[in-house]
């Protein structure tokens, strides 16, 4: 019993270890505030697999650390942007995440 | 200091603003054209003191007259569309009017507690360009003020004067447009605006014309990085408001209606959820009045949440 009970954790440990979190940068037109950001970083929190959010208002940038099984499709995330009431330009994918 | 004095240094502080500081955020007195997310609520709360009085001295007068407000409004905002903007906005007001007879140094106060009149607006955005790390949007507006607070309020002394009232009696419009630039370094909102007030039995209220401009400017932090989420501004705002004269069978009433200019400097805290600010209407130039009341100062304080 002993044993099988250190292979399930064994096996945690190991999936964990595996899962591995990647760094999206969306470009955001239009945002220039805190403020402003707040309503996209709700929507993309709620996301599944979506660790943490934040932004570089200078470069226009969300930063978005999550699983790397989330895939984020570019017409989603413009339709998505628009309802928020900024322009989506383009993202880019980093294997690593920033602290954000 | 002479408000006037305050011109040539507000003038001054824009322009530093413009090639100095980093600017962002809204405007405290009106409103701006940022958008507001689809199915997103904004609730925007204020608080507004508001102190007038006479001049009994310059007038010659005997009796020192002085007015004071305070309104809490609360404002809910809400994202109908990303370009349709929803706003209700309810004040709840107390108002008093003291007399005191300079000879006696007697006073009398009478004063009036309850819901003022509520307002809906809409706002359209109609023109909008996004760019890297700022906006450019123009936005109509449209609305209306519906005569819900009590205007028929009475004491010991019988009905109360119009201007301790709760309410103005009348269903009013508005209508207007606002543009805003905002970029991470500084922000520009203006508005211009022009209000339809109702009669109201024989007397026909004055409608106004309005123009307000904005400039926010960020002092903190004085560079961004990429872990900014809080910024601090130093806001101007200027306030014009040009009423016509009001008038009772369409006979026009003295001592109603003129211009009155407005300088507002004020500041804000900002972060992704909350927007807390202060700011202070000085009157650089009202309508001379014998016996009238004019405005000393105008405060605002308040927060704006999105949730």
């Amino acid at each position: 019993m002993m044993k099988y009970l250190l292979a399930i954790i064994t096996m945690v440990l190991v999936s964990n270890t595996n899962a591995k979190d990647v760094q999206y940068d969306m470009r955001v037109d239009g945002i220039t505030c805190p403020f402003c950001v707040a309503t996209s970083a709700k929507a993309l929190k709620k996301i599944d697999g979506v660790k943490s959010v934040g932004s570089d208002l200078e470069k226009g940038i969300i930063k978005v650390c999550a699983d790397e099984k989330v895939i984020f499709k570019d017409e989603e995330l413009k339709k998505m942007f628009i309802d928020k009431g900024f322009t989506f330009k383009g993202m880019s994918k980093k294997e690593q995440c920033e602290s954000v | 200091m002479n408000n006037k004095n305050l011109v040539p240094l507000s003038i001054l502080l824009m322009l530093i603003g413009l090639f100095n500081a980093k600017l962002e955020g809204a405007p405290i007195t009106f409103n701006t054209a940022l958008p507001v997310s689809e199915g997103e609520f904004i609730l925007r709360e204020q608080i507004l003191l508001v102190e007038s009085s006479n001049n009994p001295s310059a007038d010659g007068l005997a009796t020192k007259i002085e007015r004071k407000e305070n309104t809490l409004i609360s404002t809910l905002v809400y994202g109908l569309t990303p370009d349709l903007t929803l706003f209700a906005t309810i004040p709840i007001t107390n108002r008093q009017l003291k007399s005191t007879n300079l000879s006696t140094f007697e006073s009398t106060k009478r004063q009036s507690s309850g819901m003022g009149d509520v307002s809906f607006v809409t706002r359209y955005t109609v023109y909008k360009n996004d760019f890297k790390g700022g906006s450019f949007r123009i936005a109509p507006f449209i609305g209306v003020k519906l005569s819900t607070g009590d205007d028929n309020k009475t004491d010991e002394q019988g009905a109360l004067p119009a201007n301790i009232q709760n309410g103005s009696g009348t269903n009013d419009s508005f209508v207007g447009l606002v543009a805003t630039y905002a970029s991470v370094d500084w922000e520009w909102d203006g508005q211009i605006s022009y209000v339809d007030n109702e009669s109201k039995a024989n007397l026909q209220r004055g409608n106004v014309l309005k123009l307000d401009m904005s400039l926010q400017y960020r002092f903190y932090p004085n560079q961004l990085t990429a872990s900014t989420d809080t910024f601090i501004n130093g806001v101007i705002e200027f306030n014009h408001s040009n009423q016509q004269q009001n008038r009772i069978d369409g006979v026009s009433i003295e001592n109603s209606g003129g211009l009155i200019n407005f300088i507002s400097p004020g500041i804000q805290w900002v972060t992704q959820r909350l927007i807390l600010e202060a700011s202070i209407q000085l009157p650089i130039r009202q309508p001379e009045r014998n016996n009238g009341l004019e405005v000393d100062y105008v405060f605002r304080t308040g927060f704006r949440l999105n949730f």
